[in-house]
């Protein structure tokens, strides 16, 4: 948000106020925007999956029908890591590790993107698995970096490239490779289409909201909002900024908001459709 | 892993940034505007940061970062203030300073802890920057060494401070802990984000929030207890508080070199471990001066002893440097606040991790070279300032408390802008009265909040990482044995005093 809001801002003619609503795994800035006027004064940057998680396995109080759309602004795809000295370098090899041996795998979150896809390569292998939820990506890269665990998933730009060499980097959860960290397969090229959302790539959003109603009511202020927004993925300063960022320049992926509202019901359908996966998880730990 | 980055052209690149006259100008006003806010009950460092992150937006990045730098050790250093000045600690990591800080002010000598705190926090932060500058790559990678149990195991060690906590009853001083550790549990558990104990708001799936405890617990029942008492200082009210008591806070920490660098050393080392703060170093500091103590002088902590001062702030100031480490070479935050200023360093184009010192070396010295700029500010500001701020010790309690009482409210609601936050403070106000009533010690109650979180995560998360098994956990290192032996000196030493 902080990297959008300069261009945006200028574009807009107006100045935004940046506050940050952190915990209850996304659920506690989703109520805020949900309990906020719709009068397109207040907006909020969300992850996706943990949108829909928050109302499936956290009882929230707002469904997709509650907000209306701005725009996507990017995507991180879902990708497994390993300690430099494993022995395994691809999802492959750890598969074969983990019939063999008791095996630790360390997610950031435990109702997200992480968490499903380590619970899918579990249950596609039928391995023996033990998931830990690190609190984070900076607890998933410290548990990586130190050993403290055989894979770690996470995101690769989340996980910073600049740790290309440092770590193995196992595979992304997609069927084509990845921009970001060169060196990383997608779980397409290893052969292991069988895993469940290869082909329609398992990944983290992140993507603009606003509350239910400003469509409809205010609909000067939501054209105005769409086409500044929009507008700032052409600017050259922003495009300068996203490079100075890691490399986000390369996971950006603007869509439109009724291209993004069909993303989000697409990722409601497959969370609901792995929803009993994530809840046996929880319940069995 | 990670190569040594000590390149003297970078570094000369580093000064060369600092001449510049903006970035001065960042330093001084950030370090200002930092003291102001962390004096302000309820605001930490970690706030100052994400207040002023956007407004550093449209400046220059060198300039932005160095000025919330700046501000980030000046906030550390505020947060003292009114802790000696009016049993408010203005920030979580000067919780401890106030158990001697305040007592000295009791007494009519509020200038003299004032300095005390100044010195050290300045002198500490020194310490602690010429350590990152030299030594950041060993120590990140030994602090990867402090995984889960080594966590659980620390947060432990931390525990085992509340039976010394000013003298109290071990009974009662357990159970104000483990009370603090039950608060700890309200909110979204770490491992399976399942809500506990939220009643049905939202805003707890976050937890409570410590520093509202704080506000609620030490200023709420302190205007209370100022109420009852009728003034603030209880000694003769003629106490010189001029330079002479300036002098005497020089002689004071010259003459105890041992206290002040073992302050500096723990604050420096617990701030590097991800997680482990100001508001647990400064505990950990208090402890080991009073175990290394003799034991006519440990009985003294907590009734205005001048060692007391010195080990509390000489070690939360320390951290700063110390948290520095992991999230510039690892982009690990080893505090809230340096999680905060991750965000800052990310938003202004730069990458922290391994590959920031060879891709923005200059900004990055630029920023470790101005915590020496910023430190001395803290020696200006806090010894200069110490003469003034010590005569708000004298001000009539009729505007004390309603002022104390407004600033405890504003800064509650201001740490989410939740109004469940306020009640919180009041609900704490009211425990913090019983607690006194009863001679239940507070900061056992804020230490239980405080670890809570860390011991619950690093507990669960070491004992799935280790298999279910005890031994494993209990024995992962050899950090973890040396933790284990420290916790059983701490026991036996506590039992035996009792």
């Amino acid at each position: 948000m902080r990297v959008t809001t300069p261009t945006w801002s200028e574009l807009l003619g107006t100045e935004f106020v940046v506050e940050n609503h952190p915990g209850g795994s996304t659920q506690v800035g989703g109520e805020e925007l949900y309990n906020a006027d719709a009068d397109g004064y207040t907006l909020a940057m969300w992850n996706m999956p943990q949108m829909q998680a928050t109302w499936l396995f956290q009882n929230a109080p707002y469904r997709i029908g509650d907000f209306d759309y701005l725009g996507t602004h990017h995507w991180d795809p879902t990708m497994w890591f390993a300690p430099p000295d494993s022995p395994y370098d691809d999802l492959e090899g750890f598969i074969e590790y983990a019939r063999e041996n008791e095996a630790t795998v360390g997610i950031t979150a435990a109702i997200g993107n992480t968490a499903l896809s380590a619970l899918l390569v579990k249950e596609t292998y039928d391995l023996d698995l033990t998931i830990i939820n690190m609190g984070g990506g900076s607890g998933v890269r410290q548990a990586v970096l130190a050993d403290d665990i055989d894979a770690g998933v996470n995101q690769p730009w989340a996980f910073n490239p600049d740790y290309a060499g440092d770590v193995t980097a196992l595979g992304s959860h997609t069927s084509e490779q990845q921009e970001l960290w060169p060196s990383a397969p997608s779980f397409g090229d290893l052969g292991l289409e069988e895993i469940p959302l290869v082909d329609e790539g398992l990944g983290q959003w992140k993507l603009v909201v606003l509350p239910g109603g400003v469509r409809d009511r205010h609909p000067d202020r939501f054209e105005e909002l769409s086409e500044t927004y929009a507008a700032v993925f052409e600017n050259d300063a922003f495009q300068a900024r996203t490079e100075e960022q890691g490399g986000l320049d390369k996971i950006i992926d603007y869509r439109g908001p009724d291209e993004t509202k069909r993303e989000v019901e697409a990722t409601a359908q497959f969370m609901k459709e792995y929803a009993d996966v994530i809840e046996n998880f929880i319940y069995d730990q | 892993m990670i190569e040594a980055f000590l390149f003297p052209a970078t570094i000369a690149d580093g000064l060369g940034v600092l001449a510049n006259p903006y970035v001065l100008l960042a330093i001084l006003l950030g370090t200002a505007i930092g003291v102001v806010f962390g004096a302000i009950p309820g605001f930490s460092a970690t706030m100052t940061i994400i207040l002023f992150t956007p407004i550093t937006i449209p400046f220059e990045s060198t300039t932005a970062l160095i000025f919330l730098v700046s501000a980030y050790g000046g906030a550390v250093y505020g947060g003292s203030i009114p802790a000696i000045l009016i049993n408010t600690p203005g920030a979580p990591g000067s919780v401890v300073t106030c158990w001697d800080g305040y007592e000295l002010t009791k007494q009519g000598r509020a200038v003299y802890a004032l300095a005390v705190s100044a010195i050290v926090s300045g002198l500490a932060g020194l310490i602690a920057a010429a350590f990152l500058l030299v030594f950041a790559p060993p120590i990140s990678e030994f602090a990867l060494n402090f995984g889960p149990p080594e966590m659980f195991l620390l947060a432990v060690f931390a525990l085992t401070i509340i039976p010394a906590a000013k003298g109290a009853s071990l009974s009662k001083a357990l159970l104000a802990g483990l009370f603090g550790l039950l608060i700890g549990t309200i909110g979204n558990d770490p491992q399976l984000s399942q809500p506990r104990a939220t009643f049905g708001q939202t805003t707890l799936l976050q937890g409570v929030d410590f520093v509202v405890v704080l506000i609620g617990l030490f200023v709420l029942a302190e205007v209370f207890r100022l109420a009852h008492r009728g003034a603030t200082v209880t000694a003769d009210e003629n106490v010189e508080g001029g330079m002479s008591e300036v002098y005497e806070a020089a002689r004071a920490v010259a003459s105890r070199p041992v206290g002040f660098l073992r302050g500096a050393f723990i604050g420096t080392f617990v701030g590097s471990l991800p997680g482990a703060g100001a508001d647990v170093a400064n505990f950990v500091s208090y402890n080991e001066a009073r175990r290394w103590a003799s034991d006519e002088l440990s009985d003294r902590f907590g009734t205005g002893v001048i060692e007391g001062v010195i080990a509390a702030d000489s070690s939360n100031n320390a951290t700063q440097g110390g948290a520095l480490i992991p999230t510039l070479t690892l982009g690990i935050p080893g505090s809230g606040s340096t999680a905060a200023l991750l965000g800052a360093i990310a938003l202004h184009g730069l990458n922290p991790g391994p590959g920031l010192f060879d891709a923005s070396g200059e900004i990055v010295y630029a920023m470790i070279l101005s915590l020496f700029i910023g430190n001395v500010l803290i020696l200006v500001y806090g010894i200069s300032g110490s003469r003034y701020f010590g005569k708000l010790a004298y001000i009539p309690i009729r505007y004390i408390i309603p002022a104390v009482a407004v600033l405890a409210i504003v800064g509650g609601f201001a740490v989410r802008n939740a109004t469940v936050d306020l009640y919180i403070v009041l609900i704490f106000g009211l425990i913090g009265i019983l607690f006194i009533k009863y001679d239940y010690p507070l900061v056992s109650l804020v230490l239980g909040v405080i670890l809570g979180d860390i011991a619950e995560s690093g507990f669960v998360t070491g004992w799935l990482l280790t298999g279910e098994s005890v031994t494993a956990f209990l024995f992962n290192s050899y950090i973890a044995i040396g933790l284990l032996i420290l916790i059983a000196l701490s026991l036996i030493v506590t039992v035996v005093k009792d």
